[in-house]
């Protein structure tokens, strides 16, 4: 019997309190942009009772997480390849039990996930928004939580709710935050110093930025054409500063 | 069953581990449902730790047991060694799994003796095995005592399901003068924690319940943190008061 070396990939769990602040659409276009730059990339749609990569990316799915928890399927069957370094790993939509696994589901997909995940540099998770059970584990399961927020006061507040529980609960200490639709570059460094500022007051944790994304017509445009805005609009503000984020990503 | 001279089968067994101590593999016991081992594991010493673990953790799922309902037939529980042997593997999943798992110790003791017995322990196990969980570990714990190691459970939930135990534990009709004292710890992913030590913190809190009285349950300290997450008044104030601050700042400069 030998000993099997396996590849370790860096996982990062996306999530940011709030619903709607553009998670998925970073997720989709930061693994395009890492995968454009030779790295492989798995991306899980981590909303598991609420899936919505497969619609940014216009996939027609015919599996998804749910089949390998209900049905025992291996879950490289669900993979989904977009370009032959990029996978998608595709959730069910409008099916509540999903959204709640039990600990048994947890255990099965935790094991599932590693048998599958070697193979690939990055393994990002978009998780869905709130502070549920499932996001709570997909943030502790990864190496690196990604936080993203916008300069509203909801978002700044759930941001906070979320990275507090993650902190005060589950002991994570390293957050990276992404500022997104901003409408300057010094609004997003304020936002970013001032919830830098409550971390470290209140939280003693001191967070890293992973950039600003600027508000960009191109963004919803390409949403609305279920395609990356990377590919849709690669010279626009969004996707210059996408691939800056993916260097640093790279960097981490 | 007479537990007091080792059976054909624990001979078998610790011969087998004799021999395999010669060797570069880890033998490690799987013990079943009941109170004995079922099987000897050989592992290459070369696969590392985690991946061991991984396997065992499978292995243990596969054959999940809400333990055997004890109490109803002349077996023992199973005891401390066998309970640290549990603990191990399941120490080995939060890692693997990223989830916590809770221990939940109790001790019962008639009034005026302060000592139990087994015949109670087993009125107590059969009591509670129609409600355990799936996956749930039952064991015996010293002469009086029972211990519940309930996987994926956070301390608010460990706590929820020792209240319902002793709720039923007080309707059962063995309960009459009895005292009970329930110990929860919990271990995180997060946490580097050895077997001995979760049990020591659940013994330690065991005994507080214990020296409290009156049915008690005490959980160790991190249980208490998980009330402390909501966003205080100053945090929003901080949150909420300084990018408005700032962005009129800017737009008057700019």
């Amino acid at each position: 019997m030998t000993a099997k070396t396996k590849r370790s990939p860096k996982t990062i769990c996306i999530s940011s309190g709030k619903g709607g602040v553009g998670k998925t659409s970073f997720s989709v276009n930061v693994a395009t942009a890492l995968s454009q730059k030779g790295k492989s990339v798995l991306l899980i749609d981590g909303d598991l009772g609420l899936a919505n990569v497969d619609v940014v990316l216009g996939l027609n799915v015919r599996h998804t997480i749910r089949e390998t928890i209900e049905e025992g399927r291996d879950l490289a069957s669900s993979l989904v390849e977009i370009n032959p370094k990029f996978q998608v790993l595709p959730a069910s939509s409008g099916v509540p039990e999903m959204a709640n696994l039990s600990y048994e589901e947890q255990v099965f997909l935790t094991s599932s996930l590693e048998e599958i995940i070697d193979r690939f540099d990055y393994v990002l998770i978009d998780t869905a928004a709130g502070i549920g059970d499932s996001v709570l584990w997909f943030n502790t399961w990864s190496q690196v939580n990604i936080v993203i927020l916008t300069p509203d006061p909801t978002s700044l507040t759930d941001a906070y709710a979320l990275i507090k529980v993650l902190h005060t609960r589950h002991d994570r200490k390293h957050f990276h935050l992404l500022i997104n639709s901003v409408q300057s570059k010094k609004e997003g460094q304020d936002v970013f110093a001032n919830m830098s500022m409550v971390l470290e007051r209140f939280l003693k944790i001191t967070p890293l930025t992973l950039g600003t994304m600027p508000q960009d017509k191109s963004v919803s445009m390409a949403i609305r054409q279920q395609k990356p805005f990377l590919l849709g609009a690669p010279d626009s503000k969004a996707s210059l500063e996408i691939i800056a984020v993916a260097d640093r990503i790279i960097a981490l | 069953m007479s537990r007091k001279a080792p059976s054909d089968t624990a001979l078998l067994y610790r011969s087998l581990e004799e021999q395999a101590s010669l060797h570069p593999v880890r033998a490690i016991r799987l013990t079943g449902k009941k109170h004995g081992p079922f099987g000897l594991l050989l592992v290459d010493d070369t696969i590392p730790g985690p991946e061991v673990a991984s396997a065992l953790a499978g292995l243990r799922l596969a054959d999940q047991s809400p333990t055997p309902p004890c109490g109803q037939t002349d077996e023992e529980l199973p005891d401390k060694a066998w309970l640290r042997q549990q603990l191990t593997l399941e120490l080995g999943r939060v890692q693997q799994t990223r989830l916590p798992s809770a221990l939940l110790l109790i001790t019962l003791s008639k009034h005026n003796t302060e000592s139990g017995s087994s015949i109670l322990t087993k009125q107590a196990a059969a009591t509670l095995a129609p409600c355990l969980h799936q996956g749930d570990v039952f064991s015996g714990f010293q002469k009086n005592g029972l211990a519940l190691i309930m996987p994926g459970t956070t301390v608010g939930k460990a706590r929820k399901r020792a209240e319902e135990i002793k709720s039923i534990m007080r309707h059962a009709a063995f309960s009459k003068n009895v005292k009970l004292a329930m110990g929860i710890a919990v271990c995180h992913a997060y946490e580097t924690i050895a077997p001995d030590q979760l049990l020591a913190l659940a013994e330690a809190e065991l005994s507080r319940a214990a020296e409290t009285g009156s049915d008690a349950i005490c959980q160790s300290a991190a249980a208490h943190s998980e009330d402390s997450c909501q966003v205080t008044v100053e945090e929003r104030a901080q949150l909420w008061m300084q990018p408005r601050k700032s962005s009129r700042a800017a737009g008057i400069a700019a």
